[in-house]
């Protein structure tokens, strides 16, 4: 590829709100900019006085339903030219290629003529659903001052080679200057290029990649190429998918919308240009088939060019015609790649910005959900004569909603309660918290533990429901009056009852877990308990698997249980032995799921 | 915009601009007060830094008005830019434009 030549450039954009104020406003903002960029006070006040009416008349035509999306000025200063546009949102005007003055006595008509009169070149292009007016104007060379002895400036390379008119020119002279015109002709043809090229350049800095600037600059785009239609695919984080991202608006005659994404193994233009790594083209010799995604679109003609940064796959950008009598120009098809590129670059990067973003939001996730879970767990457990109580939580990979408490009711006994909020991270954790707070709040209905955990259900239903999440949780109340414990469970885990004869019993009674059904009325189930141990546990502790795969189960607790209760060893011990057995089940393996259980010892009444 | 009356002349003053924003009230507050004995408006632009084309419509507007009254309209002292609108619209040759 040539080189190109680096123009020093000054850009400046504004989006105007359509009413004759905003735009006086902008035109002294941009008076100053032409100031600041160097042009002399004539120059500044024709610019000045060409955007006044220029944008005066986009206001006055503009579409209702369009007005909200206001006028766009740009402004491009360079060493030789300044290039304004001005876009606007009306029907479109038939601009004249020669205005003309209206009569005197008409009030109104002299906007077109005195933009002519004060540019070099104005082109109107009309778009789809904005147009542009572009003008442009040669600077002023500087004019010496009156002190200023230097003589006229010395003569151009070009104009040096033009001999004067009458002399003779040698060969080599013509051929010479045959081949500067080529190129001056060549780079005012690149030019628009290059122009729109550092416009996008110059706002790519200061704004980010958001899908309304992608959106705005591919409609600016299909005005520059004089196309009608572009589709902006992206590939998924799994690199399988081609997912639409944007689209130029769609035909309402034909209803015509691009499937939402498609494979990337599909054998469609798009993705064919993925697969060649270069771009596809299709029209009325080269048709697209029958089944090709963009098929319905694709009756005129158009070109597929995929967007790959360095080696990494960003995703396929489709633009096209309508009507391709007129194939795309090599400038145009140039400015289409190059912006295409740069917006592949601009969306990777946005990407990576986004998944760092996403990591830092994890991460402050993980420690408030942690802070939380700190809070859940009771700082000491209730010391009853004659009873005790030992606790265990552990954390898998992540944060969970494990939750275990053990409270003294108002009428002197105890309620054990544990649950596990299904699921992971921050909202477990806030559940957990809720959950916490609820059986706090209401501990007079600890005698009930079925009633209880029904009004803990209506109470979280729509919560949880909303969120799509479940709380599994047993309640276990001691009536050391009666010698009794009353057990309910939503969902949960038996609680093991070893008694001090040896018999191990699983207390089941229950109904389904909190947050499925909005009027569950969980069973209670009353065993006598003079003494022995309760366990109440969360899944993780039977559902914990050796290296072969093999759930620990019920069993071995019951059998550990049966023992400490036979041979009435201190509670932490009957704790430690869970745990430990629980690490050797595992063998050092990864913790699968979080674990939570409570141990109560004791000989009733307390 | 100050408007005052001296004999026969109605003589407009204080206009910063004249532009889409404001050329529909100056049409209509000088149309307000040309009176039955006002034979000639003086428009004095010399702080006038900046007119448009609704601006050259309202000032149009105010000339038909007293031509079809037999009086006339002068632009007094309009600055360097505003004298090149004029110029460019080839309206210095409606307008009476007169430097003090």
């Amino acid at each position: 590829m040539e080189p190109v030549r680096v123009i020093p450039v000054r850009t400046h954009v504004m989006d105007v709100e359509c009413d004759y104020e905003s735009v006086r406003a902008a035109s002294l903002q941009a008076r100053t900019f032409l100031e600041q960029a160097g042009l002399g006070e004539d120059e500044v006040g024709g610019w000045e006085l060409v955007l006044v009416e220029a944008a005066n008349n986009a206001v006055t035509h503009a579409l209702p339903e369009r007005k909200e999306r206001g006028v766009g000025l740009r402004l491009l200063v360079t060493v030789e030219l300044v290039e304004a546009h001005v876009v606007d949102r009306t029907g479109g005007f038939d601009f004249p290629e020669n205005a003309e003055l209206p009569p005197d006595d008409s009030e109104s008509g002299r906007g077109l003529f005195i933009i002519q009169a004060l540019t070099d070149e104005a082109k109107y292009l009309r778009g789809p659903d904005e147009n542009q007016l572009i003008l442009r104007k040669r600077r002023n060379p500087p004019s010496p001052s009156p002190a200023d002895p230097t003589p006229a400036p010395a003569p151009t390379p070009n104009s040096a080679l033009i001999s004067p008119s009458g002399e003779s020119e040698s060969t080599e002279s013509i051929e010479a200057r045959q081949m500067l015109e080529a190129m001056t002709e060549e780079l005012a043809s690149a030019y628009e290029s290059l122009a729109a090229i550092f416009r996008f350049s110059a706002e790519l800095q200061g704004e980010a990649g958001s899908n309304e600037f992608i959106q705005r600059w591919l409609r600016q785009l299909l005005t520059m190429t004089g196309a009608d239609w572009f589709v902006l695919r992206l590939v998924d984080r799994e690199a399988t998918q081609l997912v639409l991202s944007v689209t130029s608006e769609l035909d309402v005659t034909t209803g015509l919308r691009p499937s939402e994404s498609i494979p990337l193994t599909s054998s469609g233009a798009e993705c064919r240009a993925i697969v060649q790594r270069s771009d596809v083209w299709f029209d009325a010799q080269a048709p697209l088939a029958s089944d090709d995604p963009l098929a319905g679109f694709g009756r005129g003609g158009g070109f597929s060019h995929p967007l790959f940064v360095n080696d990494t796959l960003v995703g396929v950008f489709t633009i096209g015609r309508k009507d391709f009598t007129a194939a795309f120009e090599d400038g145009q098809v140039s400015v289409i790649q190059t912006i295409a590129d740069f917006l592949g670059i601009r969306i990777l990067s946005q990407r990576i910005l986004e998944e760092q973003l996403r990591a830092r939001v994890d991460a402050r996730d993980f420690e408030i959900a942690a802070n939380i879970q700190r809070m859940l767990l009771p700082q000491k457990l209730p010391l009853l004569p004659g009873a005790s109580l030992a606790g265990f939580c552990r954390s898998a990979r992540q944060i969970g909603g494990d939750y275990y408490d053990a409270l003294v009711t108002e009428d002197g006994n105890l309620l054990l309660i544990m649950s596990d909020v299904m699921g992971k991270g921050l909202p477990a954790a806030l559940f957990a918290l809720m959950f916490r707070s609820l059986v706090r709040s209401r501990r007079d209905l600890a005698p009930h533990p079925g009633r209880f955990l029904a009004w803990l259900n209506q109470n979280l239903f729509s919560e949880l429901d909303a969120a799509e999440m479940f709380i599994t949780a047993q309640l276990a109340y001691i009536d050391v009056g009666r010698a009794e414990i009353r057990v309910s469970g939503a969902g949960h885990p038996p609680m093991l009852l070893a008694t001090d004869q040896g018999e191990v019993i699983e207390v089941r009674a229950g109904g389904p877990p909190l947050g499925i059904v909005e009027d569950s009325e969980p069973s209670e189930e009353t065993r006598s308990y003079s003494g022995g141990r309760a366990l109440l546990f969360t899944d993780g502790l039977i559902e914990a698997r050796n290296r072969d795969g093999e759930l620990l189960g019920l069993e071995p607790i019951k059998v550990l249980l049966r023992n400490a209760a036979l041979s009435g060893e201190p509670i932490d011990i009957t704790r430690r032995k869970i745990v430990e057995m629980l690490g050797e089940f595992e063998n050092a393996g990864e913790p699968a799921d979080d674990t939570a259980l409570l141990v109560l010892a004791g000989n009733l009444p307390f | 915009m100050k408007l005052h009356h001296s004999p026969g002349v109605l003589v407009v003053t204080g206009l910063q601009e004249l532009n889409a924003t404001n050329a529909a009230s100056v049409r209509d507050g000088v149309r307000g007060a040309v009176t039955s004995e006002v034979t000639g408006v003086d428009i004095d632009l010399s702080k006038t830094r900046f007119v448009d084309s609704s601006g050259l419509g309202a000032l149009i507007a105010i000339h038909k008005l007293m031509l079809a009254r037999g009086g006339h309209v002068r632009v007094l002292n309009p600055i360097h830019a505003v004298e090149q609108v004029f110029e460019v619209t080839r309206l210095n040759r409606l307008f009476e434009v007169v430097k003090i």
